[in-house]
């Protein structure tokens, strides 16, 4: 229960990040949960992420069109119609997957530093 | 630390630096995915702005009064304010609503600054453009324009609309052109609007010179060959200004044979093609520029049913989406009360009506360039020109091309003389005079139009009117119907326009321009009706003073003036039907030469077959150009050969690999000319081993075409040659993107046609307008686009469907904002002084 609600807040805290603060606070945020939760993270990042992007698209569907761009969208890139929406919901996976990744195994090399350090 | 770490550490660097890397940067034609994905402020936010809102109140800074804006179903704001300037202002921010990206394609198209917005593939556009002058020009015309004049003072308060709206939008607002380009709006300057008006006056140029088309065709066969295929009068004449006759009168005259080549103007003329209108890529080369061009005609109550005056126009341009035309209806109580469409970039009412009069705009197509051979003091420096022996000084500026990261592309040093820009190649040097790079008062006449109240008033309002020079026709509400070709047209000091001129001797220079009082001009005339359609304004043997050359076909007016003098009831809906009526007067006119030709060869030719059914399938052709029509397309093909095979001469030489293309296309008339000379060495391919006559011609094309369309299309009564999968109209987006482009429309009408098409599908009928001007004015009107330049918008395209089958809408006009029915309100706009 803890861990959904930890991630529950992940979510928030990734839609309120681009929202206000722009695409760039996922893999800020994703590191952030990689340095924090360690190995394993980058699942609940990507996910999490996804979730965000994909709920700030549902609040654009209720403002207009949004699969009428989709196709828009697709035609202009020569893709199906689909595949913008995944490439959207891709992005946000693939950067905080990498980031979180990267992130807890930098977490890892940190301990091992200050343990050769001790006398 | 165990080695697979390592191998994830490295892993996720490495996916995390290649998707912040596309995240970020552009790659290829994408832009930065980071910003353009982002579903809160990217490109997904374009969603929330796709249709307007209700209601909606604003504070708009600058404002003297409230305004009330009422968008209609159909997407037209109907804008009530207190004052004119208010009117702008609101004007200016609901174009940018509308149509940002649209204004921004503008300024920087005139400006030659679209490199800095799409990339270094429009650099050699953008050097065109500046070595053109138009922005060096607007800017001088702005700096000489009263500041507290009603005119500066609006199109102030314009650019303080549009930018009121910039500085206001919200993250949804940001168009999604923007979004692909990864820009973002630029702020809009009052001088912009005069920069439109410059390009309006390129494109209405049809991108071409006289001068040095003439001089092209003039290295090839000769300077007597080369006048006759330009004519300074068109061998039909149904002028504008009529000339007592109800049908036209042919004036043909023997065409000289092809002379020798011309060295010395083969000379000049290398290195400007793109000056002369050749292979600039705007069209094709060499091609006539049929499908450009306009018509608008006016019935006086005589002759309507109703006993009112009834006007029609459809200006033909480049067709885009959104539309060039934005449609709007702007009201100030008892000062301004219009309804028409206006250019986004421009604060004025172009081409509509008001309670009393209407008015409508064609090409004039008058000679108003000239070019002077200019002698420079230093041909890779130059800093002095000479004119009577003495050296003048250049005015130089220097130009810097920007791409889109801010880089630097190129730079030139652009040269001016007194005349105008200098077009430099090697150490030749042309400058050129135009009337649309000079002092131009064009906005002051549109804003005085609007407030006509009859059409003494209007064609006053509009003497003004330098550049481009148009062929207005107006009519009013007590029955008077008039039409003027109103613009500066240059008066040569040898009378003559079509040479390039010597720039040494101040004596080459123009002399002044034609007073008001000699433009072609007809007011009430007997025939009842009046009609433009780019035809030569006037009938040489009432004013033979030199106005321009090579004059377009006359087709479209002589099938305009024979359906208004067959109908002597006419109506709104009649008027409305010949907007897209079928007819040709060039196939009426051609035709009966290729059957005569083909049934006199086919007894004798060794292809007698192929041209027997070529004449049979083509002698089943009604002469029209409807969708349906299988037969248009063979008449086509065979035109199309027919000057392919008649204009070998004009060929010009293989570049590289690419093989030789025609200078110079003569028009169709001077071609159905050149049919009365059956033994002509014109006829002659010299292609062939063969010396062609004018039948063998006309055989050989009438068999080429069965070919190609069988070819093509497959037999005839299979279904493929029907025009309508023949030939389409092709309105692309600004960027040229298919996506949002309404591609392979069907249309209805060929070369020549009252709703011409061309080749590429790419030019047509860009507005379609009737009013009748009863006791309460009614209108109708289409164009092929909608108001909204939101592609995902409904209003995007919503208009193309009656477009293309040639309905029209009845608009609504009302006098008072309470007047609009609440039923046909999509959206209400309050605009509030800030406080």
């Amino acid at each position: 229960m803890k861990r959904w609600i930890h991630w529950i807040v992940l979510v928030v805290v990734f839609a309120l990040g681009t929202a206000f603060l722009g695409w760039w606070t996922v893999p800020l945020v994703a590191a952030l949960c990689g340095a924090i939760v360690g190995r394993g993270a980058w699942g609940w990042a990507a996910a999490a992420a996804t979730t965000a992007w994909a709920l700030l698209l549902v609040e654009n569907a209720l403002t207009g069109p949004l699969t009428e761009l989709a196709s828009t969208l697709a035609g202009i890139f020569g893709l199906p119609g689909w595949a913008v929406i995944v490439l959207t919901l891709a992005f946000p996976a693939v950067i905080a997957a990498a980031a979180a990744e990267l992130a807890s195994v930098l977490r890892g090399f940190a301990p091992s530093r200050r343990a050769a350090s001790e006398p | 630390m165990p080695r697979n770490d390592i191998a994830r550490g490295i892993l996720a660097a490495l996916v995390l630096a290649a998707v912040l890397h596309v995240g970020a940067r552009r790659t290829g034609p994408l832009p930065p995915l980071g910003p353009f994905l982002d579903p809160a402020n990217g490109v997904w936010a374009v969603v929330g702005s796709a249709e307007l809102p209700e209601r909606e109140a604003l504070a708009l800074d600058g404002l003297a009064g409230p305004v009330q804006v009422l968008f209609d179903d159909r997407g037209v704001p109907h804008i009530f304010a207190a004052n004119a300037e208010d009117v702008a202002r609101a004007l200016g921010f609901v174009v940018a609503r509308d149509r940002l990206f649209q204004l921004e394609m503008h300024w920087r198209s005139a400006a030659g600054r679209l490199s800095e917005l799409v990339g270094a593939g429009a650099l050699d556009f953008d050097r065109r453009m500046r070595r053109l002058g138009l922005a060096w020009s607007a800017h001088k015309d702005f700096a000489a324009l009263d500041r507290e004049s009603a005119v500066a003072r609006e199109l102030m308060a314009y650019a303080e609309g549009i930018n009121a709206w910039i500085d206001g939008s919200s993250r949804r607002d940001i168009p999604l052109e923007y979004r692909l380009l990864g820009a973002s709006p630029s702020r809009w300057e009052p001088v912009y609007s005069l920069y439109l008006l410059k390009l309006m006056g390129w494109d209405l140029t049809y991108g071409m010179s006289t001068d040095l088309q003439r001089l092209a065709v003039q290295a090839l066969v000769g300077s007597e060959a080369a006048a006759a295929l330009a004519p300074v009068n068109s061998p039909i004449q149904q002028p504008i200004q009529p000339n007592g006759r109800t049908g036209p009168r042919f004036d043909l005259v023997p065409l000289p044979p092809p002379g020798l080549p011309d060295p010395a103007a083969a000379q000049l003329a290398s290195g400007f093609d793109w000056a002369a209108g050749l292979g600039s890529g705007d069209r094709p080369p060499g091609s006539e520029p049929q499908a450009l061009g306009s018509n608008n005609w006016a019935a006086a109550p005589e002759r309507t049913a109703a006993g009112y005056a009834l006007l029609a126009g459809d200006p033909h341009l480049r067709l885009d989406l959104p539309s060039i035309w934005y449609e709007v209806h702007l009201v100030v109580p008892g000062e301004l009360d219009v309804y028409g469409v206006t250019i986004p970039s421009v604060p004025s009412v172009v081409i509509g009506f008001n309670r009393d009069v209407a008015w409508s705009l064609t090409n004039t197509g008058a000679d108003v360039i000239d070019y002077y051979a200019e002698e420079l003091d230093d041909s890779a420096a130059p800093a002095r020109y000479r004119v009577d022996g003495a050296w003048r000084m250049l005015e130089r500026a220097i130009e810097v091309y920007r791409g889109q990261s801010g880089g630097v592309l190129a730079t030139d040093t652009l040269l001016f003389t007194h005349r105008g820009p200098i077009l430099q190649r090697n150490d030749r040097a042309l400058s050129m005079r135009w009337t649309v790079l000079e002092g131009s008062l064009a906005s002051a006449a549109l804003r005085d139009a609007a407030r006509s109240t009859d059409v003494d008033q209007f064609l006053d309002a509009m003497a003004s009117f330098s550049a481009p020079a148009q062929n207005m026709i107006v009519a009013d509400r007590s029955g008077t119907i008039a039409i003027r070709s109103t613009g500066h047209f240059p008066l040569h000091p040898d009378g003559s326009g079509i040479a390039v001129r010597d720039g040494t001797t101040s004596a080459s220079d123009w002399t002044g321009y034609w007073p008001a009082t000699r433009y072609p001009f007809a007011r009430n005339p007997d025939q009842g009706y009046l009609a433009s359609a780019n035809q030569q304004p006037i009938d040489p043997r009432v004013d033979s003073t030199y106005l321009g050359a090579n004059w377009p076909s006359p087709w479209r007016a002589m099938r305009i003036n024979a359906l208004l003098a067959a109908d002597s009831l006419v109506t709104p809906e009649a008027m409305r039907r010949f907007q897209t009526d079928p007819g040709n007067a060039r196939a009426d006119l051609f035709l009966p030469f290729f059957l005569e030709a083909g049934r006199q060869l086919a007894e004798r030719a060794v292809t007698a077959q192929e041209l027997a059914e070529a004449v049979r399938l083509l002698a089943d052709w009604d002469r029209l150009y409807t969708r349906d029509n299988e037969r248009a397309v063979l008449f086509e093909y065979a035109m199309d050969g027919l000057v392919e095979r008649t204009w070998d001469e004009l060929l010009g030489e293989w570049q590289g690999d690419r093989p030789a293309r025609r200078v110079f296309t003569p028009s169709s008339a001077v071609l159905f000319n050149l049919l009365h000379q059956p033994e002509s060495e014109w006829w002659d391919d010299r292609r062939t081993a063969e010396v062609e006559n004018r039948d063998e011609i006309l055989a050989a094309s009438l068999i080429a075409a069965l070919e190609r369309a069988r070819a093509r299309h497959g037999e005839p009564e299979e279904g493929g040659w029907r025009w309508e999968r023949v030939r389409h109209a092709n309105i692309y987006h600004r960027l040229g993107i298919p996506a949002l482009s309404a591609l392979g429309l069907p249309v209805r009408g060929g070369p020549g046609n009252l709703n011409p098409s061309s080749n590429w599908g790419t030019h047509g009928a860009s507005w379609r307008m009737v009013i009748e001007l009863g006791p309460e004015v009614r209108a109708w009107s289409i164009y092929p686009g909608g108001q909204s330049g939101n592609p995902i918008s409904r209003r995007y395209a919503d208009r193309i469907q009656k477009w293309v089958d040639g309905e029209l809408d009845l608009v609504l006009f009302p006098r008072a904002a309470a007047e609009l029915d609440p039923a046909r309100t999509a959206s209400i706009l309050e605009l509030n002084p800030e406080r």
